[in-house]
């Protein structure tokens, strides 16, 4: 294993960040921790770092004690974080070579690793511009170049696509396949279900500093494989039926955006809900089912949507 | 060592490369000398050096009543002499000290009983002098000095003389000049160093942004994720604020100097040396005071204090109570900024200030900065920082 947390507590006060929370993530995985804000993910990347002191538990990184090995154990990683975190008076260049450099690189070794990074990320032809002058997605791919120049085995990225645009994200999803296929392991934090859905072999759901499930995409789905998802769009928003949609013993939850309503059923008949239409006189647009997604599984784990404030 | 230089080095490189702040850094300092040195030019600090009239006013005590103290009494009253001290006359010794007390003389000589006789015999003799720990003072010293070292020559003379003709004259005493050009500064000799030990102050920034982009800022998460210790980094950080400094001070000396023509004496590599280790004394504290309490707070403490110990050190204007009172004297040997100013003025004009007793004092302070540091960081390493 390359990450081993056993019973991690961290407290803020009052606040209980990580509630005895364990984790293992195997050498060579590209693992999401999926979860809302305020759920604890970046809390449990800072205390396995050792940034922010816990309170109890246990945690090893590359099969050394964090609290015994810590500078030794941070040489094989790199810490993607979730602000840009860049010096805008350095150079794209300079600004690698200086991480580069207090990862412990020198020589050619240090000069071979700044320019692969660079060029991994697309950004050697801009090497002697400062970060200022760059697109948000440029600041998020440099972003990473820092943290890969000493070709790391742990990669931590902490949500790195927030704020950016599709190209640029799209970019980024796929240099976290590529740097897992030259074999580092890679730990991806992100609210995105979808990107984690779409590049992670093993997911952990996280959720007020417990991991309330963990398992590949379909393993995860399958927690949920008795419920069915269906969308129905109506010609106007109408509170009334929601309420009654509720009280169905055949419906488990939902929500509502305008007109569109989102019902998890126990069912694939959809008699019940659609004769419950007709009766109120609300008019139908559209009706679709859908396969349950990562969000749903969170949903029917948590009751509260991905995105919703923690 | 090798972080520490890294770190310095990228530090160094983004200080200049932010050349608004960077100009910014030396216009002050020099326009604030301007204003300050023509402005206030008669508020205390002293007049132009051409005149050469100082008019200091002393008192001589002649308890002797012999030939070699009326000699002291006419060399003091001599014409060269008469253009900077002025004797006034008192009936006694009581009433002489009362009034240096209350500043209406700057020093009291007293030649105590038996001073020709012990001269004349070629025996030691003690000569009092009780003064004001101001310039006046010092200058008062420098001419008592002059005469003794005249009556020593002649002594020397005589002696040399009764084996080997032909004799000396006896007047050669008179005939001694004692030169005041550059031993009392100008308004822009004076404000020249006193704001630059108040910009000396200002380095403090080095050490609160240090604190406050490597501790409270995502640059400084990622900071704390690398392979290195927290302490090379911040005195990595550290050096590069002295080095700016440094680079700060030579700028403005050669300003001060070629510019404003500024006295300076030939002390320049004492000054850049005193100046370097006030700066990083002063980076220290900022950084313990933001790391114990934290920036906010710092910047709070810092921008108030940094005026007032100025004001305190006369660097606005000269305060002659702080010079004397013995409450504000040892006041003032626990102020960095008072330290420094008092053993670069007393390099440049000579003086009474003890350079041995304040460099101690300052590097204590410094010493004492650093381990307050050491303990701030050791707190950061256990996440116990204030937010």
């Amino acid at each position: 294993m390359i990450i081993e947390v056993s019973n991690l507590v961290k407290r803020y006060k009052d606040f209980l960040a990580l509630d005895h929370m364990t984790l293992a993530v195997k050498e060579g995985e590209v693992f999401g921790l999926l979860g809302p804000n305020g759920a604890g993910k970046s809390t449990l990347v800072h205390t396995m770092l050792g940034l922010t002191k816990y309170d109890s538990g246990e945690i090893k990184l590359l099969g050394k004690s964090i609290k015994q090995h810590e500078l030794e154990i941070k040489e094989d990683i790199g810490l993607v974080p979730q602000d840009i975190a860049l010096y805008e008076e350095l150079t794209a260049d300079e600004n690698v070579t200086l991480f580069g450099r207090l990862y412990g690189l020198k020589g050619e070794d240090l000069k071979n690793g700044v320019k692969e990074a660079l060029e991994f990320v697309g950004l050697y032809d801009m090497k002697d511009k400062q970060p200022g002058k760059f697109s948000g997605g440029m600041k998020r791919r440099l972003n990473i170049a820092c943290a890969i120049v000493h070709k790391p085995k742990l990669i931590i990225m902490d949500e790195p696509t927030v704020g950016i645009d599709p190209q640029s994200r799209n970019y980024i999803l796929e240099s976290v396949k590529k740097l897992n296929e030259m074999g580092s392991t890679i730990i991806y934090i992100s609210h995105y279900m979808e990107e984690v859905a779409a590049i992670c072999t093993n997911i952990a759901i996280v959720d007020k500093g417990r991991i309330i499930a963990q398992g590949t995409k379909n393993e995860l789905a399958k927690l949920i494989i008795n419920e069915h998802v269906v969308v129905i769009t109506m010609e106007a928003p109408n509170y009334a039926v929601i309420e009654k949609l509720k009280k169905l013993p055949v419906v488990k939850e939902v929500t509502a955006e305008n007109e569109t309503l989102r019902i998890v059923t126990e069912s694939p008949q959809m008699n019940e809900i659609l004769e419950l239409f007709i009766q109120e006189g609300v008019k139908v647009t559209n009706v679709a089912t859908t396969t349950p997604t990562l969000e749903d599984v969170f949903l029917t784990l948590t009751g509260r949507a991905l995105r919703e404030e923690a | 060592m090798k972080n520490i230089l890294t770190v310095a080095h990228y530090e160094l490189l983004r200080i200049i490369r932010d050349r608004k702040s960077f100009i910014l850094l030396l216009a002050f300092p020099l326009l604030l000398t301007l204003i300050l040195g023509t402005a206030l030019g008669k508020v205390g600090a002293g007049q132009d050096r051409t005149t050469e009239k100082l008019h200091i006013k002393a008192a001589i005590i002649d308890k002797d009543r012999g030939p070699m103290a009326k000699q002291l009494v006419s060399f003091f009253e001599s014409k060269e002499l008469k253009k900077i001290v002025k004797i006034r006359a008192f009936s006694s010794e009581d009433k002489a000290r009362k009034a240096l007390r209350e500043e209406e003389i700057g020093a009291v000589v007293i030649i105590t009983k038996g001073f020709s006789q012990d001269v004349q015999t070629n025996q030691k003799h003690s000569l009092e002098i009780i003064d004001n720990h101001a310039f006046d003072g010092t200058v008062v010293h420098e001419i008592v000095n002059s005469y003794v070292s005249g009556v020593n020559s002649y002594q020397a003379a005589r002696t040399i003389s009764a084996k080997f003709a032909p004799s000396y004259p006896e007047s050669m005493i008179d005939n001694h000049t004692l030169s005041i050009q550059g031993k009392k500064p100008t308004s822009m000799d004076y404000y020249a160093i006193t704001m630059m030990i108040m910009i000396l102050m200002y380095s403090t920034v080095f050490g609160r942004e240090t604190v406050r982009q490597e501790i409270y800022s995502t640059i400084g998460m990622r900071m704390k994720s690398l392979p290195i210790k927290p302490f090379d980094h911040f005195i990595g950080k550290a050096v590069a604020g002295v080095v700016t400094v440094f680079l700060q001070i030579a700028v403005l000396l050669i300003v001060f100097r070629y510019v404003y023509h500024v006295n300076l004496g030939s002390h320049l590599p004492f000054i850049l040396g005193v100046s370097f280790l006030f700066a990083f004394t002063m980076i220290l504290i900022a950084m313990a005071l933001s790391l114990i309490l934290n920036p906010d707070a710092a910047d709070h403490i810092l921008d108030l204090a940094i005026p007032v110990v100025t004001f305190i050190a006369g660097g606005f204007f000269r305060i002659p109570f702080f010079e004397t009172n013995p409450i504000m004297m040892k006041i003032q040997m626990l102020l960095p900024n008072v330290l420094t100013q008092k053993m670069i003025f007393q390099k440049i004009y000579g003086g009474q200030t003890d350079i041995q007793t304040n460099f101690i004092f300052l590097i204590g302070i410094l010493i004492f900065a650093f381990i307050l540091v050491l303990v701030g960081l050791r707190r950061y390493q256990h996440g116990h920082l204030s937010k």
